[in-house]
């Protein structure tokens, strides 16, 4: 498990990256940040939700009710223009900081 | 598996999310919950881990500071009919709009009923601000409630010798003084009204309306704790000396009458009765005196009492006489009203035992232990009239209050008619989900919107409706007043302003208005059923009966509260009728009255009898004048002057006192009956012979008469006098009057004890003139007016009338009531035959399609209108049915103001009821009339 500071810093770069290629809804996105994360990463229904709440509030993700043949009706999330701006800016500080970090203490970035 | 949304909801309370938000959140959240269950059982957990695991993610710690976060603001969106409440403030205002913006749809409707609620709005605003001015404001002065009236009173079973209410003798009142444990000031006041007042020196600028000049002691001002707003108030310094304190303090409005509000004022003088006075302050406009009602012009230290009161000298050093005083005193704070009187009765009727002196009867130390001192709270003022008022307007308010009713079920009639036609928006509501009690309510917050729409504008009309009503409640018969008495009749001048309490009793009548006409409407609106109004054509077509049952016993409702409104006018109607054409006993036609204060001259008692004779003599002989009587008062006033029960007035020489009669004593002079038309029956009227030194002669009226002697010849008999003023002396009666009944119209039997002038001067204050004219009487007034001025420049004459107009101006409060009674009864006429019209017009356009077939089917048009028509007057056949039992109630209630015609008067309740079947067949004719055009085949189309 990462030390919290550290998490809630990245959280938000993770669920944008998850919805960047498609819409996804909330439980999908808990279910991937924990498979492709090997377990590592979790996130249970009272932070994620919150989490997905201020980032629509701030126009990064829109969620919208979809209903699908067969399936239940379901939020669905997905990358705004803006959302992927910051998306691109954050990737680039993460990038910029794990360099840093291999730098002085040698670490190579997963 | 768990109930998860009830899981999250719980939750999510503390939180207070508008109820749209939280729906949407709990909805997303249980899917979640759900899909992590289902996954938990699918790796193997068991039901009951999978549910511990799954409600121990939902930490509700983290789930609420997370949310707070972010869904900190309560958006303002839409309502979702059907979310939980949780925001009332939110709801309200929802609610508001709402309902405005529904109100704006329908304009039509709107102003109807905002235009008809005004009006019983504001009628009933107006009437209470009367009753407010009257009844409930107190002084404006500060803490009014420390303020008390002194009073002494007799608790025996009737007050035979004076002071009954409001008199002293002046010491009395030096004793109180002293009581300055109890009380931080006490002042004394007598109120009376002055004609000889100039401004601007003698000789100059008469004001000629009389001047209300109250007589104050010195510590007034400091009692009322009133300030001057020019130059000062009375001090104790000002009242120190008799007749030794020429200064006076004027109120505003007199300031303003007289001076034009000029700024040096100051230092000015008025003179008054020969005296001149120099202007010491004047007094701050909201303050109008002691007297509600009878605004006070000057203010002059009661040690002027001689200079002021011509008529009645040396009333502060006389210890015999009693004086009409008020004494107003304000308690030291935190003395309680039982304390004061407590301190102050005991050394008060001791010093009234002393008075009596050791030598008095054992009857006389009875009745002096009967006497008390009262202790009356003051903050309200002085007002006589009050007890006088309050009846008709108790009415009043009940009357306006049945206004107010019918227009209630108008409106909510309207608004029925409303909920109808919104019956497919209201469904469709329902069907997504809202509460029935929501609904209600939204439709409630509708009715009450209207209702304070109603009540501003009523506002308006109160204020056209007050200022109406002030000069009708401030007109009363021609009275000079000298001193206080019970002068119930007097009109009241109101300052009639919307104040505080005025402006929430409106408020509080628009929130009741509102729920009461909006009740049934919502409870109805909210009980809409969903399949049939939801289907394309609406209910419209399904059943004629019972449909419009709720609107129909509104308009019978309504046509039951206008009878006793309209039964009520008419009642009152031919009362004033009864009264003004009342057989007076006197010659209506050519009598000119003329009131005049000859006290104020400065003549008293046996000096006024010559002044009698010379203006009956200069009067008589102008031309155009046929003769002249001269009374001394109390005729066509409303009320008599002297007088009391007959056992303690008089008895016949030789036999003892008789009861069972009152009795009116009045002072007359020679040709009185010839001149008045009063006829004589037996013997003789007075002659100019029966002077002072003449035998005492008295006439007397056929009741008294007939109560005194039955059958015999009164003429010749001895009266003997039982006042104690007359001494036992007696009076042989000469002469019998048919009874006039023009002292107190709406009389009962009187007996009338009259008396030659020069022969009882003790009673000659004020002088009554009636002037029997050739041709016109009003047309002789300018050279009668001319002719006293003549005779003495400094005569007040106070009033000149015909007969008729004095009768209008004692008849004012008759007037007052039946002019108002007539409008509250054609307004509710009016809001019946809308109200009739609207729901018949309704009816009928509903009802197109039946009507349609039944004319398919071989129906006349007549038929069809007859149908109509006697469907609606089967609602007024209803209304009366109802409304004249419950008129006859309460008709009850006002028959002690009814004179000539009884509570149950059967010619005034089948007229109104009349009146009420013409004005329902009236309302009814037109949508009959198009109910009886309907075309079969369009009707049908309308399908």
């Amino acid at each position: 498990m990462l030390d919290r500071e550290l998490k809630r810093g990245s959280t938000e770069l993770l669920i944008l990256a998850l919805v960047e290629d498609r819409p996804r809804h909330g439980y999908e996105i808990a279910k991937l940040i924990e498979r492709r994360s090997d377990g590592v990463l979790q996130f249970h229904v009272a932070s994620l939700y919150p989490l997905l709440y201020r980032l629509e509030k701030r126009g990064l993700i829109n969620g919208r009710w979809v209903e699908k043949a067969g399936q239940r009706r379901r939020r669905y999330y997905k990358l705004t223009v803006a959302g992927q701006k910051i998306l691109t800016q954050q990737r680039q500080t993460w990038r910029d900081f794990f360099a840093a970090l291999d730098h002085v203490a040698g670490i190579n970035p997963a | 598996m768990p109930e998860w949304k009830e899981e999250i909801r719980e939750r999510l309370a503390d939180l207070k999310l508008a109820p749209p938000r939280e729906t949407e959140i709990v909805e997303e959240l249980a899917q979640h919950l759900e899909d992590r269950y289902e996954e938990l059982l699918t790796d193997g957990a068991t039901e009951e881990e999978a549910a511990r695991a799954v409600l121990a993610e939902l930490t509700r710690s983290i789930l609420v500071r997370e949310l707070r976060r972010v869904e900190r603001t309560v958006p303002d969106e839409p309502v979702v009919w059907g979310a939980r409440r949780r925001n009332v403030i939110a709801d309200v205002w929802q609610d508001l709009r709402y309902s405005l913006r529904g109100l704006r749809k329908s304009p039509g409707l709107t102003a109807v009923a905002v235009l008809s609620l005004a009006v019983g709005i504001g009628a009933n605003t107006a009437i209470f601000s009367v009753i407010d001015a009257l009844m409930f404001r107190t002084l404006p002065v500060p803490k009014p409630e420390q303020l008390v009236q002194l009073t002494l009173t007799w608790d025996g079973p009737q007050c035979v010798v004076p002071p009954c209410t409001d008199a002293y003798i002046y010491p009395q009142f030096e004793m109180l003084r002293g009581r300055t444990d109890v009380f931080s000031a006490i002042s004394a006041i007598t109120i009376l009204d002055r004609s000889n007042v100039t401004s601007g020196g003698p000789g100059d600028d008469l004001d000629p309306s009389p001047v209300r000049v109250e007589l104050v002691s010195g510590s007034y001002f400091l009692t009322m704790g009133v300030q001057a707003v020019r130059g000062r108030t009375l001090t104790a310094d000002d009242d120190r000396v008799p007749d030794a304190h020429p200064v006076v303090v004027i109120s505003y409005a007199y300031w303003k009458r007289r001076f034009g509000l000029a700024p040096d004022v100051l230092g000015r003088t008025l003179e008054l009765n020969g005296t001149t006075y120099t202007i010491l302050g004047v007094t701050s406009p909201d303050f109008s005196g002691a007297w509600v009602g009878r605004p006070t012009d000057l203010w002059i230290p009661m040690m002027m009492q001689s200079q002021v009161m011509p008529e009645r000298p040396g009333m502060l050093t006389n210890s015999k006489k009693w004086f009409d005083l008020l004494v107003v005193a304000r308690l030291k704070p935190g003395v309680t009203v039982q304390q004061a009187r407590a301190a102050a009765e005991l050394p008060f009727l001791q010093d009234l035992r002393e008075r009596a002196g050791t030598n008095s009867t054992a009857q006389e130390t009875q009745r002096l232990a009967r006497y008390h001192l009262r202790l009356d709270p003051f903050a309200w003022g002085y007002s006589p009239q009050r007890e006088g008022f309050a009846q008709p307007l108790t009415i009043l308010m009940a009357m306006v209050g049945l206004v107010l009713l019918i227009v209630c079920a108008n409106v909510a009639n309207l608004l029925l008619a409303r909920s109808i036609v919104r019956r497919r928006e209201i469904a469709l509501r329902l069907a997504l989900g809202a509460s029935r009690l929501r609904i209600a309510r939204q439709l409630l917050t509708e009715s009450v919107v209207l209702a304070l729409m109603g009540g501003v504008c009523g506002l308006f009309f109160a204020v056209l409706t007050t200022n109406a009503l002030s000069p009708t409640v401030s007109s009363g018969p021609a009275k000079m007043i000298s001193g206080m008495g019970r002068p119930q009749d007097l009109g009241v001048s109101l300052d009639l302003h919307l104040d505080s309490r005025v402006l929430a009793f409106t408020s509080a009548a628009c929130l009741l208005t509102g729920i009461l006409f909006g009740l049934v409407p919502a409870f109805r609106g909210s009980r809409v059923s969903l399949a049939p109004s939801l289907s394309e054509h609406g209910p419209n077509t399904h059943g004629a009966g019972g449909r419009f049952g709720l609107s129909k016993s509104l308009v019978t409702a309504q046509v039951a509260l206008s009878l006793p409104l309209l039964i009520g006018a008419g009642l009152f109607f031919r009362t004033l009728h009864n009264l003004k054409s009342e057989d007076l006993g006197i010659d209506r036609q050519h009598l000119l009255l003329v009131w005049t204060a000859p006290e104020q001259t400065g003549r008293v008692g046996q000096a006024l009898v010559p002044f009698y004779r010379t203006v009956q003599e200069r009067l008589a002989a102008l031309p155009g004048v046929r003769s002249v009587a001269v009374i001394n008062g109390g005729f066509l006033q409303g009320v008599g002057s002297e007088g009391g029960a007959t056992e303690r007035v008089l008895k016949v020489e030789g036999e003892s006192p008789k009861a069972g009669l009152s009795l009116n004593i009045e002072v007359l002079g020679p040709k009185h009956f010839e001149t008045i038309g009063q006829p004589l029956l037996l013997g003789r009227e007075f002659t100019d012979r029966d002077d002072a030194t003449a035998p005492k002669v008295a006439v007397i009226n056929f009741t008294l008469a007939r109560f005194l002697f039955g059958t015999q010849n009164p003429i010749g008999r001895r009266l003997v006098s039982l006042l104690e003023r007359d001494s036992g002396a007696a009076w042989e009666i000469v002469g019998v009057v048919k009874d006039a009944n023009h002292s107190a119209l709406r009389g009962q039997k009187i007996g009338k004890l009259y008396y030659a002038y020069p022969q009882y001067t003790s009673l000659l204050r004020q002088m009554e003139l009636a002037v029997l004219t050739t041709g016109s009487p009003t047309s002789e007034a300018p050279r009668v007016r001319q002719e006293l001025r003549d005779i003495d420049p400094r005569l007040p004459v106070i009033k000149i009338d015909s007969v008729d107009e004095q009768l209008d101006d004692v008849l004012a409060r008759e007037r007052f009531m039946s002019g108002l009674a007539a409008v509250f009864g054609g307004l509710a006429v009016l809001l019946v035959c809308v109200g009739l019209y609207g729901v018949i017009s309704y009816i009928v356009a509903r009802r197109t399609n039946e009507i349609g077939i039944r004319l398919a089917l071989g129906a006349t048009p007549a038929k069809v209108l007859r149908m109509v028509l006697m469907e609606s007057l089967q609602l007024v056949f209803a209304g009366i049915a109802i409304g004249v039992p419950t008129t006859l109630a309460l008709t009850r209630l006002i028959s002690s103001r009814l004179f000539g015609v009884t509570a149950t008067d059967l010619l005034t309740i089948v007229s109104a009821a009349l009146l009420m079947i013409a004005v329902g067949a009236l309302a009814a004719f037109l949508p009959a009339q198009r109910a009886a055009r309907v075309d079969p085949l369009v009707a049908l189309r309308f399908e």
